[in-house]
């Protein structure tokens, strides 16, 4: 009985060693290879975009896309696009306070000159990735 | 504790030990590769709202990075994503995409697309707030290397759209440079609901950019444009998108270029197809709008520097289908 004691604890621990090594590359097939346990795999085929039907067209002369205030010479042109003045109704989002003007893109730092106003992290020109 | 109870307790260390030595090993033999940070140096500062990364699904990687190669100037590095190829697009030298190939499916009526990632302190309690309110996830957050903690969902409109905490913190909050990312805009049928559900989830500020113009509709009805913004800067739109049957919602994104106009022809030499003529956007930009070789839409926009004070861009002669110079 003594001798199968050892016997047995050995064999456990080769049963442990081999559940890990399995489970270790369990891992590595699931992750298909990408660090720490994850392929870079994180859509199927079917998000592929649906055909959105823009081919067509839809644009009138005025359809606008891009930002709706510029902060330079064109600044003039924002003005105050809170409508619930004149004309109330219920909006299912929370709109921007009456009296500010949409913002616009940042600035054109760094070779524009602006300052940043966002990202307090930042510390002037000199530190970015284009330096 | 009795010999048996020692010895399992014994065999349960080891494997676990065992479990935890053998990941990096693995990941070593397998050279797991490491997606670039956002940004490097790191920022750590995030701007909550702001798209901060795009990855392109495309079932014909070699034709979209030669053609974005060509338009933009973009390098790539090979990041060996394990089954799939996935590429880090580079422009000049600012890691700005990633092109990921899959395979389109069979089914017919599907493109490749462009998938645009947007900034959140926390990509778990984003992904909460966003699927409370109508979303559906397609991939729940996992954390990748120096990249950081990243999820994809569905709107409740159906359109993807991704979420991800930089672990380096966001790109610096400047006005993008030619070749880089600028402008983001969702085409929707349901523009104020979806406008909600983002403001519920990144905490935009909402504009309401209605001309009240006669000439702002579609055919079919008074258009619907709003702009998210957050610190204070305009993040993105949304427009309102006619004919249900039609159309479908859709996240389209905008690279910044010198000129809309040359872009787009130059786009268009590469196998591009012209979806809308570059036209005068507004506030002095010009916008068009592309499909890639491989299908997929995108938007290219130039954008006069506010402290240039120069809003004409050039005006080549009209290209594309639709629209035309002004």
């Amino acid at each position: 009985m003594t001798a199968r004691a050892p016997l047995r604890l050995c064999s456990l621990l080769l049963a442990g060693a081999a559940m890990a090594a399995l489970l270790g590359l369990t891992g590595c097939a699931t992750d298909g290879g990408y660090g720490y346990g994850y392929d870079y795999d994180y859509v199927g085929p079917e998000y592929v975009g649906p055909d959105v039907g823009f081919d067509s067209g839809f644009w009138g002369p005025d359809y606008y896309i891009g930002p709706g205030y510029f902060p330079g010479p064109y600044g003039e042109r924002g003005h105050d696009h809170d409508h619930d003045h004149d004309h109330p109704h219920f909006h299912p989002y929370r709109p921007a306070p009456s009296g500010r003007p949409p913002p616009s893109l940042p600035h054109g730092f760094p070779h524009g000159g602006g300052v940043p106003r966002a990202g307090g992290g930042f510390h002037g020109r000199g530190v970015g990735p284009h330096h | 504790m009795g010999r048996k109870a020692k010895v399992l307790l014994t065999a349960a260390l080891v494997a676990a030990a065992a479990l935890l030595a053998s990941e990096p090993l693995l990941a070593a033999k397998r050279g797991a590769p490491v997606l670039p940070p956002l940004t490097s140096p790191a920022t750590n500062v995030r701007q909550a709202g702001r798209v901060v990364w795009h990855d392109l699904l495309t079932p014909d990687l070699a034709v979209d990075e030669r053609f974005y190669g060509a338009l933009f100037g973009w390098t790539y590095r090979d990041m060996h994503s394990g089954r799939h190829t996935y590429v880090v697009a580079f422009a000049d030298g600012v890691p700005v995409a990633g092109l990921l190939e899959r395979p389109l499916p069979r089914d017919g009526g599907r493109r490749p697309q462009w998938l645009g990632f947007i900034s959140t302190d926390d990509v778990d309690a984003a992904m909460h707030a966003a699927l409370e309110h109508g979303a559906r996830d397609v991939s729940k957050p996992h954390d990748y290397p120096q990249r950081g903690r990243q999820a994809v969902l569905q709107d409740p409109q159906g359109v993807a759209f991704g979420m991800i905490s930089s672990t380096t913190g966001d790109p610096p909050d400047w006005l993008a440079e030619p070749g880089q990312w600028i402008w983001s805009a969702l085409f929707t049928h349901d523009a104020e609901n979806e406008a909600a559900f983002y403001q519920d989830v990144f905490g935009y500020d909402v504009y309401d950019l209605d001309d009240s113009s006669d000439d702002a509709t579609t055919g079919s009805g008074a258009v619907v444009h709003l702009e998210l913004a957050s610190h204070d800067y305009a993040r993105a739109s949304i427009n309102s998108l006619p004919d249900a049957q039609a159309r479908r919602s859709r996240w389209v994104q905008f690279v910044r270029v010198e000129s809309a106009w040359s872009a787009a022809a130059k786009a268009q030499a590469l196998g591009a197809r012209v979806v809308l003529a570059p036209r005068v956007d507004r506030q002095g930009g010009h916008i068009a709008l592309l499909a890639d070789p491989s299908g997929a839409l995108f938007g290219v926009m130039d954008w006069p520097d506010s402290d240039e004070g120069s809003a004409a861009g050039p005006a080549p002669p009209s290209v594309g289908p639709h629209g035309g110079p002004p």
